[in-house]
């Protein structure tokens, strides 16, 4: 805004037009974060020493190991959107729209598988379920004599199973949300008109959240497409690998020569077609239609009785919770206890020496500094540049504010692997610009990914800010600086807030991103856990696990505390 | 939100300070467990407290990559590397990763772990052998278990047996390719390891880690590692194989153009010195030193059983012996 006014000084009689002035920071700043990296690996999954060449591609390209990681990534993705969706909508309803029990605190405890990094499942199961020595599998074996381990975690059913619990929230919060501001007079009518319950639910409960189950469900396709934590860990061993995992291993195995990032530059070429793939497929099967579900009239829908069916039913959900959000947390307690990795999971087996080490190590603060530092910063940076480019989309309106838009969401739909190396690759020298191994490639990588999150939220917000008050302002002899921050910024406040705490809270759990973008002073909580158990030091990851879920659990609480208070701004 | 907003900037730059700060600094690149490194550290620091250690591991092969892509955008971040294969070192000498150095505390280590252009210095000896599970009613006993490498070809041990990917850790891959070069073993013997049903694990404190949890009866583990895991009681036993034990010098070295060369001297002597070569022996290391008690482990009569290494020929054609190794395992 100063700006604004030390431009006007400068130029005593034009005044430069501030709208032009934000439109112009918006083109350059997203040029500079989205573009370059983009442009990179496109360039150099292409380009060789300057020249046009497909060499590299089809070689990956044809390379077996390479079509079945892309297979078994579809086939994951797939599965797990499927799943998820199914099992979201199902919870949705039994939660929202029938009288079983106990429903706010199993709506809480619904939501917390997305509060926490599935990676952290996927250790917790791998210990449970190894197909070898899993804790569970052999208890199994003993108890029933049983020839072999009955399950194997280590195998794509055993990721889908991982990634459907930890993304099935995706579907479940929207739907249930949707589910509680549709207006139930139209099913009321249905049942007059002498519908059964299951055709009411078939026919007119179903339709009119279907926009939400798609929004959720694309988002669980997107996420499990571009996922490392989960088949990283369960996958690896196995030699099974997906895209992403493939990506991080080709990365590592070349010896660090630049031929392993071009390779993984042309792999990200090939994740970014079957994304695209996958989203047009979804577009087709799930064509949405919009319906005007949201009233100004408050109503509470009705409650559909579950009668015998309750118990039931009640048994199943909290079933599911105990499988799904408790059992993988108690295990990473339990082992973070254990005095070392192997020892059956007795008392006299425990001790506190994984925490003290925890404690001791200088990487574990360095790391939760480090988190805090990008995911605040991260935050805060994006919450600004996503109002200032909602702004310009939906205020300014000017030429080409279409491109912004997509230009601001297209980080979010490429995977956080290939975004991170297009980062190394746009920012590690070739531009002149060297930020490798610092904190600051983090950052950058991390405003990308998540810009469109605040950019959305304070959209939303804006459209329900009409023009005619910035207007009013104006005709009231307010400068147009005035009417923005005292008039619309005052109205958005809330939606900006719940944008950097949208962007805050993943980013402290992030690992697909960083992992390929940490260096020895600079990594983040979720590398630290990654590397810990990577390096095969198991209690002592989970320690720093149950640290972090401590830290998850503070942070949330604060949170709800601040949105709470908000009401009254 | 203005306080919310102002309270998150204090807490950033708070956090960049604390970031910036300490100048005295070293940063040591490993493969070793975070226990030695941070046994290490502590001493180090108590000697000098104005200078901070830091340390970043991982399996070699990782901090070989991350050297390889720091040194290609412009230079390697840390200030000595300590890595457990020895032949290693001259692709790093080659490279140019390396400046040369000559510790004052030279004088007590056998001239042959001692590189001859002085860019490398061996710190530790590690010694693979052989680890089996001791865990009730899934191990195995003392008598049963394995005691030579010929020994692991064994039906019995069919599905069960266990070693670090030798793409993902140095000391393994100096192991394999030593077996592979001598003509007893050769790479023969990986074909039948491949066909008792041999696995790869992707890092050396993994591949303890399931031989302990009774996932595989049998591991090809390293002597310190084992201990360090025993110590924390680990269902683990270790044997040092009856014959053709092969032992590493794990060697130190010195980053060309590093940010800090006099600290990284500073600590370059004190891993050599008595005094830190204690600390690795308390933290179940072997010595390099001719000076420093070892306790109950016999150094003379393990090194009596040592396989004669063709050192040259590993540097050289360490990659080819990795390649046919892949080639076998079908990766």
């Amino acid at each position: 805004m100063s700006t604004n006014r030390d431009l006007a000084a400068v130029d005593g009689r034009r005044r430069i037009n501030m709208d032009k002035v934000m439109t112009v920071v918006c083109f350059i700043l997203l040029f500079i974060i989205v573009i370059i990296p983009i442009f990179m690996i496109i360039y150099n999954a292409f380009f060789f020493e300057g020249k046009f060449s497909l060499d590299l591609f089809t070689q990956q390209l044809t390379d077996s190991k390479n079509l079945s990681a892309m297979w078994n990534t579809l086939v994951i993705a797939v599965c797990a959107t499927v799943l998820g969706t199914i099992m979201g909508v199902f919870y949705a309803w039994l939660l929202g729209r029938s009288d079983i029990p106990c429903k706010g605190l199993m709506r809480a405890l619904f939501n917390i598988p997305y509060m926490f990094p599935p990676f952290l499942g996927a250790m917790a199961w791998d210990l449970l379920l190894n197909g070898r020595s899993g804790y569970l599998n052999r208890f199994l074996v003993s108890t029933f004599g049983l020839d072999g381990m009955p399950f194997n975690i280590n195998s794509i059913a055993g990721i889908v199973f991982v990634e459907v619990s930890y993304y099935f929230p995706f579907v479940f919060m929207q739907v249930v949300s949707a589910l509680e501001r549709m207006d139930p007079t139209l099913e009321e009518c249905a049942r007059i008109a002498g519908a059964k319950q299951g055709t009411v639910i078939w026919k007119i409960t179903l339709p009119l959240v279907k926009p939400a189950i798609s929004a959720g469900a694309l988002l669980i396709l997107t996420t499990s497409l571009a996922h490392f934590g989960v088949p990283s860990i369960l996958g690896y061993a196995q030699g099974i690998y997906t895209l992403p995992t493939r990506i991080y291993s080709v990365i590592y195995n070349s010896g660090g020569s630049f031929d392993g990032i071009r390779q993984g530059a042309a792999l990200s070429v090939m994740l970014v077609v079957v994304v695209a793939l996958a989203l047009v497929l979804q577009k087709k099967i799930l064509s949405s239609g919009n319906y005007d579900i949201i009233k100004g009239k408050s109503m509470r829908p009705t409650l559909i009785k579950l009668r015998g069916a309750k118990v039931p039913l009640l048994l199943v959900a909290v079933f599911t919770l105990v499988l799904i959000v408790v059992v993988p947390l108690v295990m990473i307690v339990l082992i973070s206890f254990i005095k070392a990795y192997g020892l059956p999971l007795k008392f006299s087996n425990f001790t506190l020496s994984q925490y003290e080490k925890v404690f001791k190590a200088s990487g574990t603060i360095d790391s939760i500094k480090n988190s805090l530092f990008v995911s605040i910063t991260a935050g805060l940076i994006c919450m600004f540049l996503g109002t200032l480019v909602a702004y310009v989309v939906q205020k300014i309106r000017p030429k080409g504010k279409e491109v912004l838009e997509v230009i601001s969401v297209l980080p979010y739909s490429i995977p956080g692997t290939v975004l991170s190396i297009g980062v190394i690759l746009a920012w590690s020298g070739s531009l002149g610009i060297t930020l490798y191994n610092t904190i600051w490639i983090i950052l950058v990588a991390y405003m990308a990914r998540y810009l469109s999150f605040s950019m959305k939220t304070s959209s939303a917000a804006l459209l329900q800010v009409h023009s005619s008050l910035e207007e009013a302002a104006r005709v009231c002899g307010a400068s147009h600086t005035e009417s923005l921050t005292d008039v619309t910024l005052p109205l958005i406040r809330p939606a900006m807030v719940s944008g950097f705490f949208l962007i805050f809270l993943p980013a402290m759990r992030e690992v697909t991103t960083s992992i390929l973008l940490y260096g020895p002073y600079t990594r983040t909580l979720g590398v630290q856990i990654y590397s810990l158990r990577d390096a095969g030091m198991i209690p002592q990851a989970a320690a720093l696990a149950t640290v972090a879920i401590g830290i998850i659990i503070v942070l949330n609480a604060i949170v709800t505390q601040i949105t709470k208070d908000r009401k009254g701004v | 939100m203005k306080k919310l907003a102002v309270l998150c900037l204090a807490l950033c730059l708070c956090l960049m300070g604390t970031m910036v700060l300490a100048e005295g600094k070293v940063m040591l690149y490993s493969s070793m467990q975070e226990a030695q490194l941070q046994a290490i550290k502590e001493a180090f620091e108590a000697k000098y407290p104005d200078v901070t250690m830091d340390y970043y591991f991982a399996s070699g092969g990782k901090v070989i990559t991350k050297m390889s892509t720091e040194a290609q955008a412009g230079q390697i971040e840390a200030d000595l590397v300590w890595l457990g294969d020895p032949s290693d070192y001259e692709g790093f000498k080659d490279a140019g990763y390396l400046q040369p150095y000559t510790s004052p505390e030279s004088d007590h280590i056998a001239p042959e772990y001692i590189d001859e252009d002085g860019y490398y210095t061996a710190a530790r000896l590690v010694t693979m052998g052989i680890a089996w599970c001791t865990l009730e009613g899934i191990g195995i006993s003392d008598e049963e278990a394995p005691k030579t490498w010929e020994e692991l070809l064994d039906p019995k041990w069919n599905n069960q047996l266990i070693m670090t990917d030798p793409a993902q850790s140095s000391t393994s891959k100096y192991w394999m390719a030593a077996m592979m070069q001598s003509e007893k073993y050769g790479t023969e013997f990986f074909e039948k390891l491949r066909d008792n049903g041999l696995q790869l694990e992707s890092g050396t404190t993994a591949t303890h880690n399931v031989v302990a949890a009774g996932s595989y009866q049998v591991g090809i583990c390293l002597d310190y590692v084992s201990a360090s895991l025993m110590a924390e009681g680990s269902p683990l036993k270790f044997h040092y194989t009856d014959t053709d034990v092969i032992t590493m010098t794990s060697p130190i070295g010195m980053i060309a153009n590093c940010a800090n060369p006099d600290n990284a001297k500073l600590l370059y002597d004190f891993i050599l010195s008595k005094e830190g070569q204690e600390v690795l022996v308390a933290n179940n290391l072997v010595t390099v030193r001719d000076d420093v008690d070892m306790g109950e482990i016999d150094t003379a009569s393990i090194a009596s059983k040592n396989m004669p290494v063709d050192f040259a020929d590993l540097a050289e054609n360490g990659d080819t012996y990795l390649a046919t190794f892949n080639e076998i395992f079908n990766k």
